[in-house]
């Protein structure tokens, strides 16, 4: 039978918004590990070959739709602080870049597919222009990905480090 | 409810993106189908790569799988994430201690207290007699200006 003693009865709306607060960085922290590791692979084409690349991005692509949607009110108020003011906000714009060559990137990619998209019965016209711009916002891409990162390094180590003490049915 | 406005919104910011490219791909007359309508002669080096190929001296993978022979690739990638993730947090690590003064904060109080003058708490009254930003609202409501002493702790100091 459970029978809270006063305290414990005080406890669950506290507990219950620390693990709301936890679910919602884990929310954030491990969609954005997966970009960067599937983008990292996804860029190796070398070693992935064309059909993991291509099925890659496409993934990438889903996940970078629901990390925008997740963070849309952010990308709205950077956008906004881009516009208004100066300084440390300046370099966010390097952030709006990574979205827009991202975007520009898969796009390009789903366009210019030869394996994932014959697959699922729709064959496009081949068109150098997208190969180039495939090429160009992937490299791109490449330079903004670990910057943007690294902006936010000292919450990645923060994070890391709960994610490090932190042990299953113990309540931090 | 709020999660379908935001996905509408940016499926929307998306199609603009893209419809943008296919704006530019018209106007450079690169649009779909120019690939195979625009058809060139291949270059000297293509078609020397395809003799190599045909002769079996360039090995060329199915591009089913991972190609483990070829991780030379992938550690490219990760070399070139590093180092500019490394240069990014350098910068800024630079800029932050730059902007500190060059003062480290001094053991166990990280990034607590600072004073206006941005010097670290316990040498803020000491060296540059100013109030840290807590005291003027202290001294306003009335209240004793540090009362854990001079130098000391202060409980709820904002970092400037």
């Amino acid at each position: 039978m459970n029978t809270g003693s006063p305290t414990s009865l005080a406890d669950p709306p506290v507990t219950a918004s620390r693990r709301r607060i936890l679910a919602r960085t884990r929310l954030d922290f491990w969609p954005d590990g997966l970009l960067l590791v599937a983008y990292t692979f996804a860029y190796s084409l070398g070693f992935t070959g064309i059909a993991i690349h291509e099925w890659l991005g496409i993934g990438l692509g889903v996940v970078l739709l629901v990390n925008l949607t997740l963070h849309w009110d952010w990308v709205i108020r950077t956008t906004r602080k881009l516009v208004r003011r100066g300084g440390r906000e300046r370099v966010v714009w390097l952030v709006n870049l990574l979205l827009l060559s991202m975007t520009l990137c898969i796009a390009s990619g789903i366009l210019i597919s030869q394996v994932a998209l014959p697959r699922l019965g729709i064959t496009l016209p081949a068109s150098s222009f997208w190969r180039q711009v495939h090429g160009t916002t992937a490299t791109l891409t490449l330079i903004l990905v670990p910057i943007h990162a690294a902006l936010r390094w000292r919450w990645i180590v923060g994070v890391a480090r709960r994610f490090a003490a932190w042990r299953p049915g113990r309540s931090r | 409810m709020k999660f379908v406005r935001h996905l509408s919104a940016v499926v929307l910011a998306v199609a603009v993106i893209v419809g943008l490219g296919m704006l530019w791909a018209h106007a450079c007359g690169g649009g779909p189908g120019s690939g195979s309508s625009l058809r060139r002669a291949p270059s000297h080096e293509a078609l020397l790569r395809l003799e190599q190929v045909k002769a079996g001296v360039i090995r060329v993978h199915s591009g089913n799988g991972f190609h483990l022979a070829d991780t030379g690739d992938l550690i490219r990638t990760c070399v070139i994430e590093a180092v500019l993730a490394t240069v990014v947090i350098t910068g800024s690590a630079v800029r932050r201690r730059h902007r500190r003064g060059g003062v480290s904060p001094p053991p166990g109080r990280k990034a607590a207290c600072r004073c206006r003058h941005g010097l670290w708490r316990q040498r803020s009254i000491a060296a540059c007699g100013s109030a840290p930003m807590m005291l003027a609202s202290a001294a306003s409501s009335g209240a004793s200006a540090n009362p854990a002493g001079p130098g000391h702790a202060w409980p709820g100091h904002v970092v400037p």
